[in-house]
């Protein structure tokens, strides 16, 4: 009762209550004390690492910055200079879309799959989520370099093994600008479906048995518990999973760095890989800020057109 | 003296020992405080101050420490009262990353090691010296005219002073698979040799081997083209120092370069040739090529890679084939050390003259006969032309006994490699375009027309 009427704010003439609110009051100040203690450590790393950074970044978009050499104020021209004249990154920013559009897909579908797969797989299912695992917590450089060697052209395990199967000649992987993206995307999915795996196989054995058991009672078919019964009760999983894929996808770097040097042509140049060429080949800072700053305003504007539309598909109630 | 005496007095002798050593520990940090409170300019070595520079080159690897701090010791041994220190050892491309930053927020160590094809590039980062601070006032005897001239060219600015002196350096070269050369017949490259017999040979080996050997491994690279390019009498740079290479002349000279891919007596590099470095050697060291263009620099390494590879053959050395106009013109390419134009700021209080001469002893000495000597007997190309023996001597020792003839060949009308100072970007322009041409898909002209558009920032 007496809480029924604090939380209504109704006790205003009861002294006991009165020294209740106030002890109440005290210990939501030491709370907000201990709260602000914790998280101060990780806000002060923010603040200095990140959020000043970002903030100089955009004041230094609006600069010509030579790393050596004078600066000096152009407004918006970095800006207008990407979208006019600049047909490199207007490929990359294609190349981005044609990966974040190729991969996110593949890499949802591939990790889910066998997520439901490593289900119903009791025998060393534990080892082999050890292994699909792996690839992620090996450095993509190294990943990249090996990658690189399996493409290569005549001699590479790949390009063999389409010999032996197909009795043909594999594609030029790492030379043909019809084949650079796809080499990208694939080893991308290979590199990084762990991790989603993972998140998938939580969100799966979340889901209650109780609601399979119905399902089965029911008499529904494998189709129809997957896609009435798991589907949305790991949503959740699935939308937390495909937001962070889309925005690492946005920020693919290394591997077009290692496997193709974003050639030949501009064919595998992503917005990451023009954003540090321009910084530290040609040391034009400025330029580089724009870039990275159009490549925030589109993940961000995609991830906030995710978390609206998610209302419609994500379900957080069992 | 009797033994009990001997005993009483031998712990005495131990015990003041015991003492004495105690009290060394115990000053010891007063000392050290004491000698590094010592005013600047205070003379202790035989009345010079001692100075600690550091120092910064591109390491490949435990033996490039090791080379370096030799050196570093050579320059300590020389003059006790100059310490040199690494302030960082960053791999090749960091090192490049590295600099310019470095340069930009002026935290750059006191010397600094550089390439000739640089110098515009990271001038305003270095002290320029004019000859005559160079010369022997600082290191006896030491003398400019000691080094190749083309290589010491190499480093001068428009008006004639130098930022650095070059400790290695190199005219680009073919090396050949002599074994394959020999199998098939072929008479053996030589000075008088040209670029049509060059393409007939290739196209030889190709044949006879019945594809199992590519004639010639060409490099997706901007140095290697445009040493083509020269040899051919072509000029990429105009009289004022500006890029001009989006002409018919150089689209025709590409289209040129790339022929030996197009037409299959070269395999196609994988995009990222250009990044990995060195694809068309790793063919070549591999036999899977008969030819290819590379510097004397790396001639050592391919004989240790040859010798344990699984294609075990002679390597020969050849100059580019001869030109139009009958001369073999390639790039000098070459490194070098120079002093920060932080030196002072870097050493505050100090004398600044006594400092700056410091600094000339120790890039003077860095890149002197003696370490030039030992230099040359670990495989690289000296810059002092009177150690080139050394190096032939070891290249021989190693059963390349006939490199010295074509080397002298290819320094003959060989230029320094000159470069704009925009030319990262440039480098990675062209670079990002060649695979692209090879394979078919961009057109020589395209090409060039891109890397003249996107030559980057002046750095």
């Amino acid at each position: 009762m007496t809480a029924l009427v604090e939380r209504a704010g109704l006790a205003g003439s009861n002294p006991g209550a009165l020294r209740g609110h106030g002890h109440r009051r005290r210990k939501e100040r030491s709370d907000a004390r201990a709260a602000l203690a914790f998280l101060l450590p990780n806000g002060i790393g923010f603040l200095v690492f990140t959020l000043v950074p970002v903030i100089a970044s955009l004041v230094i978009s609006l600069y010509s910055w030579p790393l050596i050499g004078t600066r000096h104020f152009v407004g918006i021209a970095n800006y207008r200079a990407l979208f006019t004249k600049d047909s490199t990154f207007r490929a990359a920013l294609l190349n981005t879309l044609y990966f974040v559009a190729a991969y996110t897909p593949l890499n949802i579908g591939v990790s889910l799959g066998l997520a439901l797969w490593l289900r119903g797989y009791s025998r060393g299912r534990r080892l082999l989520r050890v292994l699909f695992f792996v690839p992620v917590l090996t450095p993509l450089v190294a990943d990249s370099v090996v990658w690189s060697l399996l493409y290569t052209n005549r001699n590479g395990l790949i390009d063999e093994a389409v010999h032996a199967v197909f009795g043909v000649q594999g594609p030029n992987w790492l030379s043909s600008p019809h084949w650079v993206m796809p080499a990208i995307i694939i080893m991308s999915v290979w590199q990084g479906f762990g991790y989603n795996l993972l998140l998938f196989t939580a969100g799966i054995h979340a889901v209650p048995e109780l609601y399979y058991d119905a399902a089965r009672v029911d008499g529904a078919s494998a189709w129809h518990v997957f896609r009435n019964v798991t589907l949305p009760l790991i949503s959740p999983s699935l939308f937390f999973g495909t937001v962070l894929t889309i925005i690492s996808a946005f920020q693919v770097f290394t591997q077009a760095y290692v496997l193709t040097a974003g050639g030949p042509g501009t064919s595998s140049t992503t917005l990451v890989y023009w954003l540090f060429e321009k910084a530290f080949d040609d040391y034009a800072l400025g330029y580089a800020s724009a870039i990275a700053w159009v490549l925030f305003v589109i993940v961000i504007a995609i991830t906030l057109l995710q978390m609206r539309l998610q209302r419609r598909w994500v379900h957080y109630e069992v | 003296m009797t033994a009990e005496l001997r005993y009483a007095s031998g712990r005495r002798a131990l015990k003041w020992r015991l003492l004495k050593g105690a009290a060394s520990i115990a000053l010891l940090p007063s000392l050290v405080a004491s000698a590094s409170a010592l005013p600047a300019g205070a003379a202790t070595t035989n009345g010079h101050t001692p100075v600690t520079l550091s120092f910064e080159i591109w390491v490949g690897g435990p033996a490039d420490i090791q080379t370096w701090d030799h050196d570093a010791a050579l320059v300590h041994s020389e003059y006790p009262w100059i310490t040199i220190k690494w302030a960082a050892q960053p791999a090749y491309s960091d090192y490049w990353v590295k600099l310019p930053v470095e340069i930009a927020s002026n935290t750059e160590p006191d010397i600094l090691a550089t390439q000739n094809l640089r110098t515009s590039s990271y001038a305003s980062g270095f002290l320029a010296l004019t000859g005559s601070q160079l010369l022997g006032e600082h290191v006896p005897g030491f003398t400019l005219s000691g080094f190749d001239q083309g290589a010491l060219n190499g480093y001068r600015l428009r008006n004639g002073d130098l930022i650095a002196l070059p400790y290695d350096f190199g005219p680009l070269l073919m090396f050949y698979n002599k074994t394959v050369f020999e199998k098939y017949h072929l008479p053996l490259p030589s000075n008088s040799w040209t670029w049509p017999q060059f393409y007939k040979d290739i196209a030889a080996i190709q044949k006879d081997s019945q594809g199992a050997i590519y004639g010639y491994a060409d490099d997706p690279f901007f140095d290697e083209f445009l040493t083509f390019a020269t040899d051919m009498g072509a000029h990429y740079l105009t009289p004022s120092g500006q890029l001009r290479i989006n002409t018919p002349q150089f689209a025709k000279l590409l289209a040129e370069y790339v022929a030996p891919v197009k037409e299959g007596l070269a395999p196609l590099p994988p995009a990222n040739a250009a990044v990995t470095g060195q694809w068309n050697r790793q063919q070549w060291e591999a036999g899977a090529a008969a030819t290819y263009i590379d510097g004397p620099w790396d001639l050592i390494n391919d004989i240790a890679a040859v010798k344990s590879g699984i294609e075990r053959f002679q390597i020969g050395v050849a100059p580019l084939p001869n030109g139009p106009n009958g001369k073999s013109s390639t790039l000098l390419s070459g490194s070098g050390f120079g002093i920060s134009k932080d030196l002072y700021k870097n050493h505050p209080g100090v004398n600044r003259a006594e400092l700056l001469s410091d600094a000339i002893k120790a890039i003077e000495v860095l890149t002197g006969p003696q370490f030039e000597q030992y230099n040359a007997a670990r495989g690289d190309f000296p810059s002092r032309t009177a150690d080139l023996p050394y190096w032939y001597r070891t290249i021989a020792s190693y059963g390349v006994t006939d490199a010295a003839a074509p080397i002298n060949y290819a320094l003959k009308d060989a230029v320094p490699y000159a470069a704009t100072n925009r030319w990262a970007g440039t480098e990675v322009a062209f670079n990002s375009q060649i695979v692209g041409v090879m394979e078919g898909s961009i057109t020589p002209q395209a090409a060039l027309n891109y890397t003249q558009d996107n030559q980057g920032a002046p750095a």
